[in-house]
C-alpha cells in the first residue's frame, strides 16, 4: 500500500503546491485581511474571513501557512468564529509538523474555555482539544477529559469519555496501558450514568481501548432499563452490546426475545438489522426458537428491502437476505415475486436479486420464475443478458420437469437477432447438457441449425466444441463444421478455444458407440491431421504447444488407453466425475462457503461476499480468526507415511482398435520428426513444475498462511465411496505434497495438504472435506500465487489424487 | 468506526470534508472518485481499495461518503448517510449542491454535533438546533429550482405542485417568532409495481406506501392519527377473508413505537421536527390498477409492423394525472416509424435507442387514448423476434390527490392550544408499470 501510495502524495503535493502559487496572493491577503479584522476587533469580519479559510481547506487547498494567523483571532467571545478556529486547528493540528509548537499558543484559550460556565462551550472546547491529532497537548486535553468526566452537564461527560478514546488513539502504543489502565474503572462507572449518551459512548470507549471487555449481568439489566431513553443510534449500540452477553440464561432469552420483538418493526434498518444478529445468536442453540426467529424476521426483512427510496439499503438488506437463505434456504419461497427485478434497479441490484432468485426455486414457483428471468433477456439492459440466461441454466439442473420448458426459452433464444444473446445460450446449453446428456441429440441440430451468421464470442465457441467433443454423433455436420471453422477462422482464435478444437477433434475421432461401434474417425481424420500439424508449430503458446504434446503423445503410446481417458463418458467409467446423481455444479458457489461470513452478521463482510479477513488489515481480529481456524484445524499427523504402493495394472488387455486405426497411428508417428527437435526444448517446459520433495511446514506457519490468502480455487467431487486415506496419502507424498494433518469429527473426514515448487517457488495448500456419510469431496485451494495454483498445481492434484482414489 | 466524511459534487470536487479520526490520508476522495470513474456500471455502494472501505449514497447527483478502515455495519452507515442528508436539507431548505456551499459553515457545526471520533451522536433536528449558531443561507430559487426542492420526497424527481414552504427548519436566535411557523405537513405516498403478463394476467401488483411528514410544530405536541378503514397487518388475514385493507406488513418511525392501537385504529406519536417518514407499509396482492392498457401487435408484411396501444383511465373523472409517460422498446432491426395519437399527443421515436415515447401532459378519469404506430423494418429480421423485442411496455406517472389503496387520514388531532395549519395530500407515483407484450 505504501509504495503505491507514495508517488500519489508526491503528486497531491505537486498539485497544492501549484495550487498555492496560485493562491499565494490570496493567501497573504487572507492575512492582512484577518490582521486587520482581528485589530479592529470587527467579529464579522474575522468570521468571514476564516469561512473563507475553511472553503479553501475543504476544496484540498493548502492553507496551513496561515495557522499562526488563525491562532491570533482564537481569543474571542463568538461561538461561531470558536467553532472555524477550531476546526482549522484540527485539520491542521499534527505531530511533528512545523505548527506543532505553535498549538500551546492555543491550549490557554482552550483550557479556559474547557471551565466556562456554559457547558456547551465546555463540550466544544473538550471535544476539539481531543481532536487535535498532537501529543504537544495530550497532558492538557488529559488533563481536561479527567475533569469532564465529573462534569454536571451530561454534554460534556458524553464529550470527556469520548475524548478518552481520541486521547488513547494518539498516544504511543507502549505507553497506553501505563496510563489508561488506572481510569478504566472509570469508564464502567459511566456506564452506571443516568444519561442515555453518556452510556452509548462509555460502551463505544470501551470497545475502542479493550475491545474484548466483558459484558455483566448487572450491566444488562441497566442498559435494558435505559433502552427506550437512547436514540436509534445508541440503541444499535446496546444491542450490539447484548449480543456479546455470554452468560445468558434460558428466561433471559424470552425476555429479549419479548423486548425488541415489536422493534422489528422500526424502520431503521441499522437497527433491525442488529436486533436480528441478536436474536439469532441467543437462539443458535434452541432449534426450535430459532426456526421461529427466522419466520419472524421475514416480513419486516421484505418491508425494508422493498420499501425504501434508498437503493444502498435495498442493496444492504438484499446482501443479508441472500445470506440468511444458505441457513434457512426454504424462508423466501413464497415471496419470490419480491425478488423480480425492475427495469430502473441499478445493475449491482438487479445482479443480487438474480442470485437470491435462483436459489429460491422449488418445483411450485419455478416456472414462473425461469419465464420471468427469460423476459429481461429482451428487455434492453444489454449488460444484463448474461445473468439470467446463466440463472436458467442453473435452475433448470436442479428442476428436471423444466428441461423442455427451458429447452423452449433457448430455441426462442436462439433464433433471436442479438449475438450476445445466442453467445450466452450456447454457453448455457451447453450446462444443460451436462446435465441432461440425453437431449443432446435435441440440442446440438437446434445450435448448428442458429448458427449460420453468427459471430459467437469465445466462451461460446469454447462450449460448441465441448459439446461437440462430448456428444460426436448428435450432428451430423459436425466435421464438416470444425473444419470450415478451422479454414476460416483457426488462426485469429485466442489459445484457449484452439486447445479446445484440439482436444475436441481428437475426441470425435476417438469416439465410439457403444452400441454398434459406430465411429467418425474417418471423417474427422484428415481435418484432425491438420491441426495436429499446425498445434506442433513453434510458434504456439505454450499453454497450447503442452496440450497437444500431452495428447500427442498419448496417441502415439496407447489409442485404447488414450480414449478410456478422454473419452470417459463414453466410456462409461467415471469415478471422478459428476455421475448422474450429482446436482452441483463444481464451479458453483458452495453454501459452506457463504456460511463462514454469517458470524459477520450486519457487517461489510456480508455485502462484499467475503470474510473480513481477506480485506480488513487489523491485526486484533487476525488474533480471534487464529483460534478459530485453530478448531477447525484438527490433530497433528499422527500417521507417517507407508511406502507408496505402485498401481501398475490393466496393461493393454482388451484391444479393439480398429487395424485402420493403428495404421493411422503409423502415420501420426510422422509428425514425431516433426515435433522431434522440440522435444528437447518442450521437456524444460513440462519440468518447469516441479514440487520440492519434502517442503517443510509447521500447523502454526499453515495457520497463518491458510488465513492471510484469499480463496484460490474451490471444487467438490462426489465419490462412490468412502477413500482410504492412507493410500490417498502415501501417493500424495510420492508427488511431493506433504499431509500436515488429518483426522474425523462429526462424520467429517478433514485433510490438510501443503506443497511447495521448488527453487523458492510458491505454497500451495490444500483442505480436503470428506462428508462420509454422503462421500461429497470437498476440495479448497490456497496459493501464494494464485495463476500457478490455476494453471499448474489443480491439475496435478487432482490427477493425482483421482490416481489414488481409482482403487482398481 | 467511520473516518471521514465527505461530500462530493458530481465533477468529483470536495465540497464537505470532515476528517473524525485522522487515520487515513487527505487523499481518499480523489482515490474515490477515480475508482467511480474507471468502471462504467453502477459501482456498488460500498466497496474497499487498498484496506480502506468507501461506502457511499448518491443524492442529488451527489456523492456522500464515508470511509473506514474497520468493519463497520453498512445498514448503519447507509442510514447515517440518508440522515445526513435529510438533515443538511432541513437546515438549508433544499439539497443541492449551491446552498452545501453556501451554508458550509451550519453544516461544519451540524456535522462536529452528529458525530465524534466517527460514532453517530445525535441527529435529531430539534437536538442539534441547540448547537447551531451560523443562520441559513437561503438561496434565491428560480422556479425551475423549485419545482425539484419544494419536494418532500427527495428520492423521486416529479413533483406534485404544492404550498410546502421551502424554508428552512431553524432560523437561530430571535427571528423565529412568526406565527405562521407551526405547521405540519402529511404525504401519503402510494408507490406502485405492476406488471402484466403478455395475455393481460396480473404477475406483481403491489404498493409500497409511506407516510412522510415535515414538522414545523412549536414543542413536541402529541398528534394522533385515526384512518378511514381498518387496517389488518400480516398476510394471513388474507386468507382469514377479512374485509378492509390488509396490509402484508409495515414499521413505523421510532416516534411511534406503539404504531396503531389495533381497536381504535389509530396511530399516537411525538412527531420529532423537520422531515420523517412515519409509517411504512407494503401490500402484495393489490386488485386496483390505475390504467388500463391494451396493445395489439401486426405484421402485414415482412418489413412492416402495426402497434396499436390504447391507454385508458381507471379513475373518477375528478382525478387526474400529471405527466404520464409510456416507453415501448422497438425492435433493433427498426428502420422508421410512423405514429399517430388520438387528441393531437406527442410520440417521438428516438432512432438511436429504438424507443418510442409517448408523452401525455395530462390525463383525466375515465378517459381513453390510442397511439398507433407503423414500423418499418430491415425484411430480413425474423419477425419471431421482432416480437420479442417489441416492449415491455413501461408507464411512468404520478396522479395527486389518489390513492390506489385507498387509505385516508380521517383525523389528525394535535395537542396544544392554537390548532396548527395542517396540509395533507395522496400522492400516488409508479415505482415500475410494466406491460409485457
Amino acid at each position: 500500500m505504501g509504495s503505491r501510495q507514495q508517488p500519489q502524495q508526491q503528486q497531491q503535493q505537486q498539485d497544492h503546491s501549484y495550487f498555492s502559487e496560485i493562491k499565494k496572493g490570496e493567501v497573504s491577503e487572507l492575512r492582512t485581511l484577518l490582521k486587520n479584522a482581528s485589530n479592529e476587533r470587527d467579529t464579522e469580519k474575522i468570521k468571514s474571513t476564516l469561512q473563507r479559510v475553511v472553503y479553501y481547506m475543504t476544496m484540498g487547498i493548502d492553507v496551513s501557512p496561515l495557522f499562526p494567523d488563525i491562532i491570533m483571532v482564537v481569543n474571542t467571545t463568538d461561538v461561531v468564529v470558536k467553532k472555524l478556529v477550531y476546526l482549522y486547528l484540527c485539520n491542521y493540528a499534527v505531530s511533528g509538523s512545523s505548527n506543532d509548537s505553535l498549538l500551546l499558543l492555543v491550549i490557554n484559550t482552550l483550557s479556559r474555555d474547557c471551565l466556562d460556565p456554559n457547558p456547551m462551550i465546555r463540550g466544544l472546547a473538550l471535544r476539539s482539544l481531543c481532536s487535535l491529532n498532537s501529543m504537544t497537548t495530550f497532558d492538557y486535553s488529559f488533563r481536561g477529559v479527567l475533569k469532564g468526566l465529573g462534569d454536571a452537564s451530561a454534554y460534556v461527560r458524553k464529550t470527556a469519555i469520548m475524548g478518552l478514546a481520541k486521547l488513547y488513539n494518539i498516544s504511543p502504543v507502549d505507553a497506553r496501558k501505563e496510563t489508561f489502565e488506572e481510569h478504566m474503572p472509570k469508564i464502567y462507572g459511566m456506564m452506571m450514568d443516568q444519561d442515555g449518551q453518556v452510556i452509548v459512548n462509555a460502551i463505544l470507549t470501551l470497545d475502542e481501548i479493550s475491545p474484548n471487555w466483558e459484558v455483566s449481568p448487572s450491566l444488562v439489566n441497566h442498559l435494558l432499563a435505559k433502552y427506550k431513553q437512547v436514540n436509534e443510534w445508541g440503541q444499535t449500540t446496546i444491542i450490539n452490546t447484548l449480543t456479546r452477553f455470554k452468560l445468558i440464561s434460558e428466561d433471559q432469552i424470552f425476555d429479549f426475545l419479548n423486548l425488541f420483538d415489536d422493534r422489528l418493526k422500526q424502520s431503521n434498518s441499522a437497527l433491525v438489522l442488529s436486533i436480528i444478529k441478536l436474536f439469532l445468536q441467543i437462539t443458535e442453540n434452541e432449534p426450535n426458537i430459532h426456526e421461529q426467529v427466522y419466520e419472524r424476521l421475514k416480513d419486516p426483512l421484505i418491508t425494508l428491502m422493498d420499501n425504501t427510496d434508498s437503493n444502498e439499503i435495498q442493496f444492504t438488506i438484499l446482501s443479508h437476505i441472500h445470506l440468511l437463505m444458505s441457513r434457512s434456504p426454504d424462508l423466501f419461497k413464497h415471496d419470490f415475486k419480491y425478488f423480480y427485478c425492475r427495469t430502473k434497479d441499478p445493475f449491482y441490484i438487479k445482479n443480487l436479486k438474480i442470485k437470491i432468485l435462483r436459489e429460491l426455486i422449488s418445483e411450485t414457483n419455478a416456472k414462473d420464475i425461469v419465464e420471468e428471468l427469460s423476459e429481461y433477456v429482451f428487455e434492453g439492459d444489454i449488460q444484463f443478458i448474461k445473468q439470467p440466461i446463466e440463472a436458467i441454466s442453473f435452475i433448470v439442473a436442479k428442476i428436471e420437469s423444466l428441461s423442455s420448458t427451458v429447452l423452449d426459452i433457448y430455441t426462442t433464444f436462439l433464433s433471436s437477432n442479438l449475438e450476445i444473446v445466442i453467445s450466452y445460450t450456447v454457453s448455457a446449453l451447453k450446462d444443460f447438457l451436462r446435465f441432461y446428456p440425453n437431449q443432446a441429440d435435441q440440442v446440438l441440430p437446434l445450435v448448428v441449425e442458429h448458427l449460420v451468421h453468427v459471430n459467437l464470442e469465445s466462451d461460446a465457441i469454447e462450449a460448441l466444441l465441448w459439446m461437440f467433443g462430448e456428444f460426436p454423433f448428435s450432428e451430423q455436420q459436425i466435421p464438416y463444421i470444425i473444419e470450415q471453422f478451422f479454414d476460416s477462422k483457426f488462426n485469429d482464435q485466442p489459445s484457449n478455444i484452439k486447445i479446445q478444437l484440439l482436444i475436441a477433434v481428437i475426441r470425435i475421432y476417438l469416439a465410439k458407440k457403444k452400441e454398434n461401434g459406430e465411429n467418425r474417425s474417418g471423417e474427422i481424420y484428415p481435418i484432425m491431421m491438420m491441426i495436429l500439424e499446425e498445434c506442433s508449430s513453434i510458434n504456439c503458446s505454450p499453454d497450447l504447444r503442452d496440450q497437444f504434446l500431452f495428447y500427442y503423445r498419448s496417441l502415439i503410446y496407447d489409442l485404447e488407453k488414450t480414449s478410456s481417458i478422454i473419452n470417459t463418458k463414453l466410456n462409461n467409467n467415471n469415478n471422478i466425475n459428476n455421475n448422474s446423481t450429482s446436482t452441483l455444479f463444481v464451479e458453483d458457489e458452495i453454501l459452506e462457503i457463504r456460511d463462514k461470513i454469517f458470524e459477520e452478521f450486519n457487517t461489510l463482510s456480508i455485502v462484499y461476499g467475503k470474510h473480513s479477513t481477506s480485506f480488513i488489515k487489523n491485526p486484533l481480529t487476525l488474533l480471534e480468526k487464529q483460534k478459530i481456524i485453530k478448531e477447525q484445524l484438527l490433530i497433528s499427523p499422527t500417521k507417517t507415511g507407508t511406502p507408496p504402493t505402485n498401481n501398475n495394472n490393466n496393461n493393454n488387455s482388451n484391444n479393439n482398435i480398429s487395424p485402420k486405426m493403428e495404421s493411422q497411428q503409423q502415420q501420426l508417428l510422422q509428425l514425431v520428426d516433426v515435433s522431434h527437435q522440440l522435444d528437447s526444448s518442450t521437456n524444460n517446459l513440462i519440468s518447469l513444475f516441479t514440487l520440492e520433495k519434502a517442503a517443510e511446514i509447521d500447523t502454526g506457519q499453515f495457520q497463518e498462511m491458510w488465513m492471510s490468502l484469499e480463496e484460490g480455487h474451490a471444487m467438490s467431487i462426489q465419490l462412490n465411496q468412502m477413500p482410504e486415506i492412507d493410500r490417498i496419502e502415501s501417493v500424495l507424498t510420492t508427488e511431493g505434497i506433504q499431509c500436515l494433518a488429518y483426522g474425523s469429527v462429526d462424520g467429517v473426514t478433514k485433510l490438510y495438504y501443503h506443497a511447495k515448487q521448488i527453487d523458492d517457488g510458491p505454497w500451495f495448500l490444500v483442505e480436503i472435506i470428506i462428508d462420509e456419510t454422503s462421500h461429497l469431496m470437498t476440495l479448497g485451494f490456497k496459493s501464494t500465487d494464485i495463476q500457478r495454483l490455476h494453471s499448474k498445481f489443480v491439475t496435478k492434484f487432482v490427477s493425482t489424487l483421482s490416481n489414488a482414489i481409482s482403487t482398481n | 468506526m467511520f473516518s471521514q466524511l465527505f461530500i462530493l459534487n458530481y465533477k468529483g470536487d470536495t465540497i464537505i470534508f470532515k476528517e473524525y479520526r485522522h487515520d487515513l490520508n487527505r487523499n481518499t476522495p480523489d482515490l474515490f472518485f477515480r475508482h467511480l470513474l474507471s468502471l462504467k456500471s453502477d459501482v456498488e455502494p460500498c466497496f474497499n481499495l487498498e484496506g480502506i472501505n468507501y461506502i457511499y449514497i448518491k443524492k442529488r447527483e451527489m456523492y456522500f461518503v464515508f470511509t473506514t478502515m474497520s468493519l463497520v455495519s453498512p445498514s448503519l452507515a447507509f442510514e447515517l448517510l440518508n440522515r445526513i442528508s435529510k438533515i443538511i436539507q432541513d437546515y438549508t431548505a433544499s439539497l443541492t449542491e449551491e446552498a452545501i456551499r453556501f451554508n458550509f459553515t451550519l453544516i461544519y457545526e451540524l456535522l462536529d454535533e452528529i458525530m465524534d471520533f466517527g460514532h453517530p451522536q445525535s441527529t435529531s433536528t430539534e437536538t442539534l438546533k441547540a448547537f447551531v449558531f451560523t443562520p441559513p443561507h437561503t438561496i434565491q430559487l428560480n422556479q425551475q429550482d423549485s419545482i425539484i426542492d419544494n419536494l418532500i420526497n427527495t428520492a423521486t424527481k416529479k413533483t406534485v405542485p404544492q404550498k410546502t414552504a421551502i424554508r428552512p427548519i431553524h432560523q437561530p436566535s430571535q427571528i423565529e417568532t412568526q406565527a405562521d411557523s407551526n405547521e405540519i405537513y402529511v404525504d401519503l405516498w402510494e408507490h406502485i409495481t405492476i406488471l402484466l403478463a403478455s395475455n393481460g394476467n396480473v404477475i406483481r401488483n403491489e404498493i409500497s406506501g409511506s407516510i412522510v411528514m415535515k414538522s414545523y410544530l412549536k414543542g413536541n405536541p402529541v398528534v394522533s392519527m385515526g384512518f378511514n378503514q381498518v387496517l389488518k397487518i400480516g398476510s394471513h388475514h388474507r386468507a382469514a377473508g377479512h374485509t378492509g385493507v390488509i396490509v402484508d406488513d409495515c414499521n413505523f418511525h421510532e416516534c411511534a413505537p406503539e404504531g396503531i392501537k389495533d381497536e381504535t385504529n389509530v396511530m399516537t406519536f411525538k412527531p420529532p421536527q423537520g422531515e420523517f417518514t412515519l409509517f411504512k407499509y407494503r401490500i402484495s396482492q393489490s386488485t386496483y390498477l390505475p390504467f388500463m392498457v391494451n396493445t395489439h401487435i401486426e405484421t402485414p408484411s415482412k418489413s412492416k409492423m402495426d402497434i396499436v396501444i390504447r391507454l385508458r383511465s381507471n379513475f373518477s373523472a375528478h382525478v387526474h394525472s400529471n405527466t404520464i409517460i409510456i416507453t415501448i422498446p422497438l425492435p433493433k432491426s427498426t428502420l422508421s416509424c410512423q405514429s399517430t395519437t388520438t387528441s393531437a399527443l406527442n410520440a417521438e421515436y428516438k432512432g438511436n435507442e429504438k424507443i418510442l415515447q409517448w408523452t401525455i401532459k395530462r390525463m383525466n378519469g375515465s378517459a381513453e387514448h390510442v397511439l398507433r404506430a407503423s414500423l418499418t423494418v430491415d425484411s430480413s429480421s425474423s419477425e419471431i423476434s421482432n416480437r420479442k423485442e417489441t416492449g415491455p411496455i413501461s408507464l411512468d406517472f404520478d396522479i395527486p390527490n389518489f390513492n390506489c389503496s385507498n387509505i385516508q387520514i380521517k383525523a389528525m388531532t394535535i395537542q396544544g392550544r392554537v390548532p396548527p395549519i395542517r396540509w395533507v395530500r395522496y400522492i400516488t407515483e409508479t415505482k415500475s408499470y410494466v406491460c409485457r407484450t
